[in-house]
């Protein structure tokens, strides 16, 4: 072969593969953008996207209120999907250590239900444990971190305070405080010049409140006991008669629906 | 310029001449056409296998999303000097939006959440301070019964409001309009109660000035406890915090403090830690230092109101409570 035959051969050469090129760049970006291509590994599919243009703390991050929930990971095991994420909240917290009001505070917000599609399209719903930082599925044998299309949060709440005024009497002996909390004098009891009042409060498995109560009239003293069904409160009354009524206050926090259903982006982790 | 056919520096015309003399018979070309040919098929086929492979193995997602950023219409999210969506900013960097909105029987409540934007470090922000919060309509408007921060440590509060108004007073077609707190005053008045006097003072009312004052309606005092009942008036909201001190026969003191001085920390005391909310009025127990000892001979009883009144407002900013939106 001359000089003359193997310069034409370099350039044919060129001249095919930026042929052969072109056609292809244009074939995948085809791929990667057809929403139908979806016989292709996942990881060839451009992930559908509603995350805003800008993020408060990490490019993954979901907005419950004012927190951020931060996916950290996804396994499966033994047919269970478990994610786990971090809270973050951003709240002004003036005062507060650096670095508080994250991972070891306590719930700022409590993404309760989780639903999770996968490819072969069955659903998974899951409840997470207030307070904790992870959420488990049962899923169908076989399925693989990759098969996950997509996360949600479908309710989601936040405790906010609150001091709730009431009165019972023997004969209201159980008021409705609102917020799915229930107050109910169970017992009455008269010694001599002092009288015990039982009174219990107790919360739906749907809103977890956590108040305590005290009278507001001082010469009850109160003692508090919690226990599985609610918060058990002993009031008692050492001066003679006391009065029918009896003025209470319940106070702490009581979980507030945050509307809406919120995506969770898990791309990174897949 | 030259304009002669062999001006051409080192060009051949014999070698231009053979390559484009089509007169040649085919098979005669002195040109190996067949080897340039080949090669170009061989090239396409290197680049082809590059593409498939490219597609079945494929990038990345996080590939993707680097290698597509500077198309239009794919998002690539940055840090945000803005606050998060549906945040409407109330002070420089703290913003307030509606999450909620409950009735029920006791009362209606308004919750409301607060944030700052991600660039700035919470820490560093006092929380939102409001005056108060009122429900304007075009109608009229509807002021707050009472604002909540729920208690604790500082920096788990998660930066919750709850604001309540009575029963049935929380109308669709209204926006919820927060005053922030520009000024207030300070003042402290000690009263001497005569120790004979342990019971109920009743009516009790400290001038603030510009026509402004407290007015304790009920304060009870005794040993083991005791209870302050107060309001405002003149339109305006203020933290009132009572602690009594009895002097004994011995001459030792027992002091009442606010029963929810111990859940909200030192902030009582004049703390940056979480702020005690400003209120139209308050009903609050006194707890003693000597847990449950009623049984106390009290030779002298003072009184001391701490007053946190608000002097001025800022601008009101009205939030939006249609949650749809």
């Amino acid at each position: 072969m001359n000089a003359r035959a193997l310069s034409l051969t370099i350039v044919a050469f060129l001249l095919g593969a930026l042929a052969a090129g072109g056609i292809g760049v244009r074939v995948i970006r085809e791929v990667r953008t057809d929403p139908d291509a979806t016989s292709l590994p996942l990881s060839n599919i451009t992930p559908e996207t509603k995350r805003p243009a800008f993020y408060q703390v990490d490019p993954n991050e979901t907005l419950l209120a004012s927190t951020a929930l931060i996916p950290e990971s996804v396994d499966i095991e033994d047919e269970t999907l478990r994610i786990t994420y971090d809270l973050i909240s951003l709240a002004p917290q003036h005062g507060a250590e650096s670095g508080a009001g994250t991972s070891n505070d306590i719930a700022v917000v409590y993404p309760r239900t989780w639903v999770v599609l996968t490819r072969s399209g069955s659903v998974a719903e899951a409840t997470a444990a207030l307070g904790s930082r992870f959420v488990q599925f049962d899923v169908d044998q076989g399925t693989e971190v990759s098969d996950i299309v997509s996360v949600s949060i479908t309710e989601a709440s936040a405790p906010y305070p609150i001091e709730i005024p009431f009165t019972l009497s023997k004969s209201s002996s159980v008021v409705d405080l609102g917020f799915g909390a229930t107050a109910e004098l169970v017992e009455v009891v008269v010694d001599g010049s002092t009288t015990v009042v039982h009174v219990v409060v107790t919360s739906s498995d749907e809103r977890p409140s956590d108040l305590s109560i005290s009278a507001i009239d001082p010469r009850w003293t109160t003692t508090v006991s919690s226990g599985a069904t609610g918060e058990s409160v002993t009031l008692r009354w050492n001066d003679g008669q006391p009065p029918d009524d009896i003025r209470l206050r319940a106070f702490g926090s009581v979980m507030v629906p945050i509307g809406g259903e919120f995506s969770v982006f898990l791309d990174d982790l897949q | 310029m030259n304009g002669s056919p062999t001006g051409a520096g080192s060009e051949d015309p014999a070698i231009s001449m053979d390559v484009f003399d089509s007169s040649r018979p085919e098979g005669e070309s002195e040109i190996p056409w067949k080897i340039p040919v080949a090669s170009a098929i061989v090239g396409a086929l290197a680049v082809a296998i590059f593409v498939i492979y490219a597609i079945v193995v494929g990038p990345t997602a996080e590939d993707v999303s680097e290698a597509d950023s500077g198309t239009p219409g794919v998002v690539t999210p940055e840090p945000s000097d803005i606050l998060p969506d549906g945040y409407l900013r109330v002070t420089d960097q703290i913003g307030a939006r509606v999450e909620s909105v409950e009735v029920s029987s006791p009362g209606s409540v308004v919750a409301v959440s607060t944030a700052v934007p991600g660039s700035v470090d919470p820490v560093e922000i006092p929380p939102l301070d409001v005056a108060y919060w009122e429900i304007v309509t075009p109608e009229g408007s509807t002021p707050m019964h009472k604002q909540y921060r729920r208690p604790g440590l500082a920096g788990t509060d998660g930066g919750y409001v709850s604001v309540a108004f009575p029963q049935g007073l929380i109308p669709s077609d209204g926006e919820l309009t927060v005053y922030v707190v520009r000024s207030v005053k300070t003042q402290t008045t000690n009263i001497d109660v005569p120790s004979e006097v342990q019971g109920t003072i009743t009516d009790l009312r400290i001038d603030l000035g510009d026509g402004r004052s407290v007015v304790v309606d009920s304060m009870v005092i005794a040993p083991g406890g005791g209870s302050v009942a107060w309001r405002t008036e003149g339109g305006m909201t203020a933290r009132v915090d009572a602690v009594v001190t009895l002097i004994t026969t011995d001459g030792t003191a027992v002091t009442l403090t606010p029963e929810y001085t111990s859940a909200y920390d030192d902030a009582l005391l004049g703390s940056d830690a979480v702020p005690l909310p400003y209120q139209f009025q308050s009903e609050y127990r006194l707890v003693s230092d000597r847990d449950g000892d009623r049984d106390i001979d009290v030779t002298a009883v003072s009184v001391e109101l701490r007053i946190t009144s608000v002097s001025g407002v800022e601008d009101p900013v009205a939030l939006s409570m249609d949650l749809g939106s």
